[in-house]
């Protein structure tokens, strides 16, 4: 199976996704506008394998609000080995701009949205490749706490 | 074609969690269903025109899904069965919209062909597709950690194993105090996030 044959599809559905802001792709692009980051920057921030971005993509939005927060939070980081602090930080930045603007975060329309996310994922997904050639081999893990 | 009891039941457990609440019960069954869906309705409507009418309209379903799981019925059929008839539905409406605007199917009606539909339950081959995206996610990750316990752990975390036990076994520390197995086994998971985190984003920046 090609490569582009496993991300395209899921890719795709993260992209439908980017209007909903029920969804974290709605998420990952507001939060995008909102710090002004491009696709790199964002990818460096978040620090994620391509493939787990876009799981991250598909997964539902925690409530900021929600008793649950945390324990959200901490499912979706799991499954998609993602740092928890850096992932309630974004889901509570969007959520504070939205309140404040008084509608869903979006200061950019869906079609844009739905671009940005896109532009990031496969930026992404051709990276891949060019890190099995440009990583150094694999080190050691580091010391274990 | 046979049915796949793998596929089926890691649907139905799907299923259960995203009724419960589960937050990433979406991105799972995505993942799980997205390819094996497309690539059968691929096998039936082998000229649909626009190849995107396909992917769309599993899109829709699995969209459809996520916000209304519970009108799927474990009774009736299997998930993928279910996630098939109405993205084949949607299918057809694209297709007989083109054609004849007039002419829209039913979904109600689309159901009632459940049984007929037994014939497509998903085989082998489709459990495979559906565990592509878990096989290259760890080969992403063996980039990054050798440790061959990390390597256990992470594959326990990205097939979204939750409990404690279960990681505390593989520890070795089934015997300490819970609160005590839970503190270890999340350093245990923050200490190998740390490590993937920091070596994608030195590898990001030597590019940069």
């Amino acid at each position: 199976m090609s490569e582009q044959e496993l991300y395209a599809p899921l890719l795709a559905l993260a992209r439908r996704l980017c209007n909903d802001p029920r969804y974290m792709a709605y998420v990952l692009a507001a939060y995008k506008a909102q710090e002004k980051l491009t696709d790199e920057e964002l990818e460096l921030e978040l620090g994620m394998l391509p493939l787990l971005t876009i799981r991250l993509s598909l997964c539902k939005r925690p409530d900021a609000m929600s008793p649950d927060f945390a324990a959200h939070v901490r499912e979706i980081a799991d499954l998609t080995l993602l740092n928890e602090e850096k992932l309630a930080h974004i889901l509570r930045q969007v959520d504070t701009v939205e309140k404040l603007a008084g509608r869903p975060s979006s200061l950019l329309s869906p079609e844009v949205a739905a671009s940005h996310l896109q532009a990031g994922l496969l930026a992404a997904a051709r990276d891949r490749d060019e890190e099995s050639e440009t990583e150094e081999q694999p080190e050691d893990e580091e010391a274990k706490e | 074609m046979s049915s796949h009891p793998d596929l089926k039941q890691r649907g139905e457990r799907l299923h259960q969690r995203l009724l419960a609440g589960s937050l990433t019960a979406s991105s799972e069954t995505a993942e799980l269903f997205l390819r094996p869906l497309i690539k059968s309705l691929t096998g039936e409507f082998k000229q649909p025109g626009d190849p995107h009418l396909i992917d769309s309209a599993v899109e829709d379903a699995l969209i459809n899904y996520f916000e209304h799981p519970e009108k799927f019925d474990p009774a009736r059929s299997s998930l993928f069965i279910y996630l098939r008839i109405r993205a084949r539905t949607y299918l057809l409406n694209s297709l007989s919209q083109r054609g004849n605007p007039n002419k829209v199917v039913e979904l109600r009606e689309a159901e009632t062909v459940q049984q007929v539909e037994e014939q497509n339950e998903p085989d082998a081959e489709a459990s495979l597709v559906s565990r592509a995206v878990q096989t290259e996610i760890m080969q992403q990750v063996q980039k990054y950690i050798t440790d061959p316990l990390d390597l256990r752990i992470v594959a326990l975390m990205v097939e979204g194993v939750r409990d404690t036990a279960t990681y505390a076994e593989m520890l070795g520390i089934s015997d300490h105090p819970l609160a005590e197995q839970r503190k270890t086994v999340k350093q245990h998971k923050d200490r190998i996030k740390k490590i993937i985190e920091r070596k994608i984003r030195r590898g990001r920046r030597k590019r940069q």
